[in-house]
């Protein structure tokens, strides 16, 4: 049974006792009045926070789920541009290995075919 | 005035694009090497084959990285910054090695394409031989062009810009440059035997 009907059942029982007592007839039907007022208005949900619907509140929400958010996108990606850096520091490191690389042996064959080609002068150096 | 005026436009022109047209050919060369510098014969018949190919943003950067490290000298930084493109190409045979046939077309190949040779050597006791070219632009040495065969192994190395034979020659002596972790044997090979002489 729910509240409306009580509040009939309760409408029909005062009616009643209003009737058969020598009570003005005023009264009752003001006490009838704000009865059926105090039934019709919406009760108020327990389990909602008071503060809930103002606009403030709501943004305050909406502001956290963005940091969350962006924090979760951090811990996504910090480690992918981590291991981008370290890939790219590594490939220039080894490019710079292959110019010494390269520039050694070509120093190295330039001095040996001079030797080769000019042993004298070498060997007059040597002395 | 009226035909003044055009001539000046026209040799205006022709000097613009022969000041562009140098570095341009060059950059150019440094560049189309990378495909020429493929021999065919010598690669099917190799066991092993090493290619590096240094030009452009990646060269630019590691002579930055290079630049930046201690021991670098003066010499060498200078000859390093204007380098723009280095190339090799080795080819390591475990039996056999490679004839005069296979390395032939290496040579010819840089005769073609305008390379002049500077020093060509040949160890009699050993089958070694080593020739040195260079590139010259403008009556300057733009490039240098080294191609050694030994027993087991041919490597040609090319080297485009200006070069600094001097500096080079302090690179192979093992200075100039950082010591870095270059662990190739050929190098320790050729400052044994430059010692062992």
């Amino acid at each position: 049974m729910s509240l409306w009907d009580d509040s009939r059942h309760l409408e029909e029982e005062l009616r009643r006792v209003m009737a058969r007592s020598q009570a003005p007839s005023g009264l009752g039907l003001r006490v009838m009045a704000r009865i059926r007022d105090e039934v019709r208005r919406p009760a108020a949900d327990p389990l909602q926070a008071p503060s809930s619907g103002k606009p403030w509140f709501r943004g305050g929400w909406a502001l956290a789920a963005c940091a969350c958010v962006a924090l979760l996108v951090t811990i996504y990606a910090w480690p992918r541009e981590e291991e981008g850096l370290q890939a790219h520091a590594a490939e220039m490191a080894e490019v710079e290995r292959e110019l010494v690389e390269v520039l050694q042996l070509a120093g190295s064959q330039w001095n040996r075919a001079q030797e080769l080609a000019f042993p004298i002068e070498q060997e007059k150096k040597h002395d | 005035m009226t035909k003044t005026y055009p001539l000046q436009v026209v040799v205006g022109i022709v000097v613009t694009l022969l000041a562009l047209a140098a570095p341009a050919s060059l950059q150019a060369q440094g560049q189309s090497d990378d495909a020429a510098l493929e021999f065919s014969d010598l690669e099917a018949k190799a066991d092993e084959v090493v290619k590096v190919n240094l030009w452009g943003r990646p060269l630019e950067q590691a002579k930055k990285l290079l630049g930046l490290r201690k021991n670098v000298t003066a010499s060498v930084r200078s000859f390093m910054s204007g380098l723009t493109a280095v190339y090799r190409r080795t080819y390591r045979f475990r039996k056999g090695g490679a004839s005069e046939d296979d390395v032939r077309p290496v040579h010819q190949q840089l005769a073609e394409d305008g390379w002049v040779p500077l020093i060509e050597a040949a160890d009699r006791d050993k089958p070694q031989s080593l020739s040195v070219y260079s590139y010259y632009d403008n009556d300057q040495v733009a490039g240098m062009t080294v191609v050694s065969t030994d027993s087991d192994e041919v490597t040609v190395l090319k080297i485009i810009g200006p070069v600094d034979f001097e500096a080079l020659s302090e690179i192979g002596s093992g200075l100039g440059l950082p010591v870095m972790n270059v662990a190739t044997t050929e190098i320790q090979e050729l400052s044994s035997q430059t010692t062992g002489r």
